[in-house]
């Protein structure tokens, strides 16, 4: 009966995140750029139309966005033609920008049931970038006269790991310019990094992302593709086709986004965000009111910029406490399924001890999933968001619950057992009496185990769009910001341990006087 | 009455514990069997309130077949004492002696009153004893729990499997007598296992001396020091008596 409680509470608190009514549902990937063109989008549809809003931004990844779309998690979200046509449609490298939009778009529609709207104006390729101070090479203005100068094998470049894999990347362009570089000096780096190290004179020449701030805010100059080797990336909104069948009228909206931003807007709006520390939300309100997109004054102002993580935290409270709120649902969601489960499953598995083998085999093996995998195998059955976090969490906490709950009923004294039988307890009676009471201390020390584990991966489930504390981590990484991490990583330490305490001193409480020989 | 007719059993595997035993006890006697590790005494005593199936043979209480009873109706008539009490150490004492009437549901005054009379019948006064845990009681006293909690439903029969085993001489010879006493008003049938010959004597009106799943010798501790049938009882009596001399 308990059980069914449990069960029925977890499908309301899923369902909850169904709406009644249909909003446009619309992601973003999980760096910057693609929060503020996920803004743009969503305001520009809130401040023109009565359409309802819902956003669904830092989404794992290429793929995870991707996937999203086409379960219909999300209605729409900004994509790059060049990731377009080379991750996800695995086509040739083209360099016209035209060819590559017209070649997408037709595939979206003919295979997915997708389409795009126009492009926002800017293109997002890879470039080159110096040093504006950088003496050695003032007069390098484009590539081919970085290739053709006579201290070019000399030149220390950094690259991410990305741009060394990709079939447009590194060697690709290396090849089309006949660049002199010798491998000892080219060196792989995390983006952030990268860009560190040469405002930092570490190296010379970078590979970068053409509209990041961090060009404009380490004084950065980047060098003309005079080849045109580097493919478009031009991104634009990526929409369902049902979704534009249910409200004609997005497509005149969106049409007010195409062609307004330029490479310089678009550097401006990411510096904006990354070094200025303004929220995505007002730097794209900023910009429309500007353009004329969307009324002035419709957006209120609220902004933070503060080094301390003290006042930075107490500005962003009522944030934090929704996150808060959000990861906690997450954890208690996760660990009440996987406790309903565990219990039945490890009282079950002391009966019948054929099943023992079999089920630790495969609990085992979902422990060893790694956690992002699983949640990419899981978008195509169970799209994005709560649900498939939940499920994603549930199967973590599974082994320490399963194998405690065994393990501690397994331990009980058999001659214990007996007298009971021996008396005439039913076999449900012992289960109840006496099994269940002396195996707590070690089903606690699994659930302790379990709630631990939960909140610790449920960071990660911000990537598929459930939020929770990972949420600011993942935008913290991305735009180098520390005291963003901070405000995801300092609660979600905070969380396990005080659940930890919690669940210990509940262990206390319930369990009988003669616990002063407590389990360990 | 408790009878035993040609009763055998064979565990899967093929091991032979009890090969065949046929026995008569009557009502109101104390009865012990006796005899080495393995000689199947505690099988025999487990198959009368069916914790092991007999393979073979007939067990009767008062003319009715074991086989055919509810098992757990069937041991809920029987009080079952094991060595060392047996007993749950997240209860307090007043509820291991009452968990059979808490799990029949017995409205709690009744069970609570009940109790506190058996632990002062078992020499435990309640107010210092009922609210106490397992660990905080010696040997001979979670013994006394013991057999209070077997005597909680009134049962006819009481089967007691190395009750006294793990418990100092004196405090053996205590609760011997204290058994004793306690049948002259009780008056239930007992059967207890043993391997201490002493206390077979002692406690038993017949005792049944057992080897390799077969009864050896059954009788008064007389027949068994005067008249031994075989050497296997002559040199276990021997054996066993040569401690107290």
């Amino acid at each position: 009966m308990r059980a069914f409680l449990i069960a029925l509470l977890i499908s309301v608190f899923l369902s909850a995140s169904v709406w009644a009514k249909d909003p446009v549902v619309i992601g973003s990937k999980n760096f910057t750029e693609q929060y503020i063109l996920g803004e743009l989008l969503a305001l520009t549809i809130e401040k023109n139309t009565d359409i309802p809003v819902q956003r669904q931004f830092n989404l794992g990844g290429t793929q995870f966005a991707f996937e999203a779309i086409r379960t219909g998690d999300i209605d729409m979200y900004p994509e790059y033609t060049g990731t377009a046509l080379l991750s996800l449609l695995k086509e040739e490298l083209m360099a016209d920008p035209d060819r590559v939009f017209n070649l997408v778009k037709n595939r979206y529609e003919q295979n997915y049931d997708l389409t795009w709207a126009k492009p926002f104006g800017f293109n997002n390729t890879y470039v080159f970038a110096v040093r504006n101070d950088d003496t050695a090479l003032t007069d390098i203005k484009t590539v081919s006269q970085l290739a053709n100068m006579p201290d070019g094998p000399k030149i220390l470049i950094a690259v991410n790991h990305e741009f060394m894999d990709r079939p447009d990347g590194f060697y690709y362009v290396k090849r089309k310019y006949n660049l002199p570089i010798v491998q000892a000096n080219v060196v792989n780096l995390d983006t952030g990094l990268m860009y560190t190290a040469i405002r930092d004179q570490r190296v010379d020449a970078i590979v970068a992302f053409s509209t990041d701030g961090r060009i404009k805010a380490f004084n950065l100059r980047t060098l003309k593709d005079d080849l045109r080797v580097f493919p478009p990336y031009e991104p634009a909104a990526v929409i369902r086709k049902d979704t534009l069948k249910k409200y004609p009228e997005l497509v005149e909206v969106l049409d007010k986004l195409s062609g307004v931003i330029t490479d310089e807007e678009m550097m401006q709006m990411n510096y904006e965000v990354d070094h200025l520390d303004q929220a995505p939300k007002q730097v794209a309100a900023r910009f429309l009111v500007e353009k004329g997109i969307i009324p002035a004054n419709s957006v209120k102002n609220a902004d933070v910029a503060t080094d301390n993580f003290w006042l930075y935290a107490w500005a962003k409270r009522e944030y934090l406490l929704r996150l808060l709120k959000e990861h906690i649902m997450l954890t208690i969601a996760a660990l009440a399924l996987a406790i309903g489960i565990s219990l039945p499953l490890g009282v079950l598995l002391t009966r019948l001890s054929y099943l023992e083998g079999p089920v630790f085999a495969v609990v085992n093996l979902l422990q060893t999933i790694p956690s992002l995998a699983l949640l990419g195998f899981l978008i195509p059955f169970l799209g994005i968001g709560v649900k498939p976090a939940i499920v994603a969490l549930f199967l973590y906490a599974l082994l320490p619950l399963v194998r405690n709950t065994f393990t501690g009923i397994k331990e009980v004294d058999p001659n214990l057992k007996e007298a009971c039988r021996g008396m005439g307890l039913t076999d449900m009676q012992i289960l109840k009496k006496v099994e269940l009471p002396l195996a707590l201390p070690t089903i606690m020390a699994g659930v302790r185990t379990s709630t631990v584990i939960i909140v610790g991966t449920a960071t990660l489930v911000a990537l598929i769009g459930a939020g929770g504390l990972g949420d600011p981590i993942f935008r913290g990484i991305s735009s180098v910001n520390s005291n963003t991490i901070l405000l995801g990583a300092v609660p979600a330490a905070l969380l396990a341990i005080v659940l930890d305490r919690l669940l210990h001193i509940l262990e206390g409480r319930i369990t009988p006087g003669q616990a002063g020989t407590k389990v360990s | 009455m408790i009878k035993l007719t040609d009763v055998k059993k064979v565990y899967p595997g093929g091991t032979v514990a009890v090969e065949s035993i046929s026995l008569k006890i009557p009502e109101g006697t104390i009865t012990c069997l006796i005899g080495t590790s393995g000689c199947g005494k505690t099988t025999t005593l487990k198959m009368i309130n069916r914790l092991v199936e007999p393979s073979e043979g007939e067990i009767l209480i008062n003319g009715q077949p074991v086989q055919q009873a509810n098992p757990i109706e069937l041991r809920r008539s029987i009080g079952y004492i094991v060595q060392r009490g047996g007993l749950m150490p997240h209860m307090t004492i007043r509820r291991n002696i009452a968990l059979l009437e808490e799990v029949k549901k017995t409205p709690f005054g009744q069970r609570k009153a009940r109790a506190e009379e058996l632990m002062s019948m078992v020499g435990l006064p309640p107010k210092t004893y009922a609210d106490r845990y397992p660990s905080e009681l010696s040997g001979g006293q979670q013994q006394r729990v013991g057999i209070a909690r077997a005597l909680m439903a009134d049962p006819p029969i009481l089967l007691m499997d190395e009750p006294f085993g793990a418990l100092d001489p004196i405090t053996r010879s205590h609760l011997h007598r204290e058994l004793l006493t306690l049948n002259q008003q009780l008056k239930k049938t007992i059967i207890i296992v043993t391997h201490d010959l002493a206390e077979a004597f002692k406690l038993g009106d017949e005792i049944v001396l057992m080897n390799k799943g077969k009864i050896v010798q059954k009788g008064t501790r007389n027949d068994f020091i005067d008249n031994p049938v075989n050497d296997f009882a002559a040199e276990f009596v021997s054996s066993q008596m040569e401690g107290y001399r």
